[in-house]
């Protein structure tokens, strides 16, 4: 595999996880989750 | 200056175990605003017993990262972070097993304090200073800056579900056994200069590198800049969402924005670094606080709808950490890596002082105008003013009179 190969390799498994893990934001119930506890501290 | 040792870590190690250790350093702590809910309805006490026990836990970083700097510089990063890794299990398991405002001020005010100050950033840059090539040094802190970011990123929801699932001082429990990982991977970062104890030949003491620093004026203008870079950061992060509130927008508009900001900060830490190693840091530092002065200005003369949010908060995501490697970079160009850990610890205690300023002064406004108009101004003018301030900043390695006989 070339040094080009393995550099895109690398982008592409980063944006992949990064992705997962907005996916986890975008959730239904984790979102209410989350945006009732950020919204209780200002209660 | 002698401390680098002919033997160099390999850079993969380096990044494997520095990138590691700040995103779980970094991420564990972002999502504590998750337990002021149930921490406080669970011990019958008010906001303001939590809300001090985090500003204490912002202050103590930044006070203690000064004293880490110094004892990583003296004996090796090695026993700052192992000793930070039990600092940090000792104050979770604190903070789920305080049953008094006190104890619970001591344990997540103090020693996570202190723990961060032994496990986030300066301590693991003053490694990459030493460990890696100046022309990958840049670069290097950009993608330890983008490791913390995404543990930023990645906890906030694993926290969430931490509660959810197991209750909220088991969670803690089990934050408090993850960050004893920090340990293992403290062995990869063991450098061999500092190997037996003995800390390495220097040109310079402590206090004679601290004068040096402090009277140099590009020290004096980039702790400057970092402070306006705490006050920007800390205040919109705390009280965006009250903002948004107040505005009449819904709940999810807030996590969705603060979601992108996490996003786009991994995107925006890591091309700073890369690109601090081909153009001017100076003018990074200054575009990047220039930029966060135009986005706060746009968004709060534009209409607001929660597309606007959304555009905001990638915005100031791409320039939320990006300050952290060209600041560090260039405080490791001038002064060198000697007393790297050091003196990033007192850039960043400016830091922490902005941040304090930026939550505190945010409240205080809001109370006495009701609105946050007035602190959003500051933020665009401190922005400015930090754009300005770095634009003078030299660069190029500090010229040292050479010792008399040498």
């Amino acid at each position: 595999m070339t040094i080009r190969a393995r550099k895109l390799l690398a982008y592409g498994i980063a944006v992949a996880v990064l992705l997962a893990v907005f996916a986890l934001y975008t959730r239904p119930e984790m979102l209410v989750t989350l945006a009732d506890q950020i919204w209780a501290c200002f209660h | 200056m002698t401390s680098t040792s002919p033997q160099k870590l390999s850079l993969v190690q380096v990044l494997a175990c520095g990138a590691a250790i700040v995103t779980l350093s970094m991420g564990v702590r972002h999502g504590f605003g998750l337990w002021l809910q149930p921490i406080t309805q669970a011990q019958h006490w008010t906001r303001e017993n939590f809300s001090l026990a985090i500003a204490i836990q912002n202050l103590a970083w930044g006070f203690f990262g000064i004293f880490a700097g110094i004892i990583a510089d003296r004996f090796g990063a090695f026993r700052v972070l192992v000793g930070g890794a039990v600092l940090y299990a000792a104050g979770l398991a604190g903070m789920a097993l305080s049953t008094t405002p006190l104890t619970f001020a001591l344990t997540a005010g103090i020693l996570i304090g202190a723990a961060q100050a032994g496990t986030t950033y300066a301590v693991v840059y003053g490694i990459i200073g030493r460990q890696i090539d100046p022309a990958r040094r840049s670069w290097a802190m950009g993608v330890a800056a983008a490791a913390g970011s995404f543990g930023q990123f990645l906890m906030v929801p694993v926290e969430g579900l931490l509660i959810s699932g197991f209750g909220w001082q088991q969670a803690l429990l089990t934050l408090s056994i993850a960050v004893l990982l920090i340990t293992p991977l403290a062995f990869g970062l063991r450098e061999p200069g500092f190997a037996g104890g003995a800390a390495p030949q220097r040109d310079q003491s402590v206090m004679q590198a601290l004068r040096e620093a402090f009277k140099y004026p590009s020290f004096q203008l980039l702790m400057a800049g970092y402070f306006v870079c705490g006050f920007q950061v800390v205040f919109i992060g705390v009280h965006m969402p009250s903002y948004l509130k107040d505005k009449g927008l819904s709940p999810q508009v807030a996590s969705y924005a603060l979601a992108l900001i996490g996003l786009f900060n991994v995107f925006g830490t890591y091309i700073a670094g890369t690109l601090g190693q081909r153009l001017a840091r100076r003018k990074i530092l200054a575009a990047i606080y220039f930029g966060r002065s135009i986005a706060i200005a746009v968004f709060l003369w534009a209409p607001l709808s929660p597309m606007s949010v959304y555009i905001f908060a990638s915005v100031m995501g791409f320039l939320w950490l990006s300050t952290v490697p060209p600041t560090n970079a260039t405080v490791a160009q001038i002064f060198g890596v000697a007393h790297l850990s050091m003196l990033g610890g007192f850039v960043f205690f400016s830091h922490q002082i902005g941040s304090f300023m930026g939550v505190w002064l945010g409240g205080y406004l809001y109370d006495r105008t009701g609105s946050y108009d007035i602190v959003w101004y500051i933020a665009i003018a401190l922005g400015l003013f930090a754009a300005i301030v770095n634009l003078p900043v030299r660069e190029t390695p500090i010229v040292r009179p050479v010792p008399q006989g040498a």
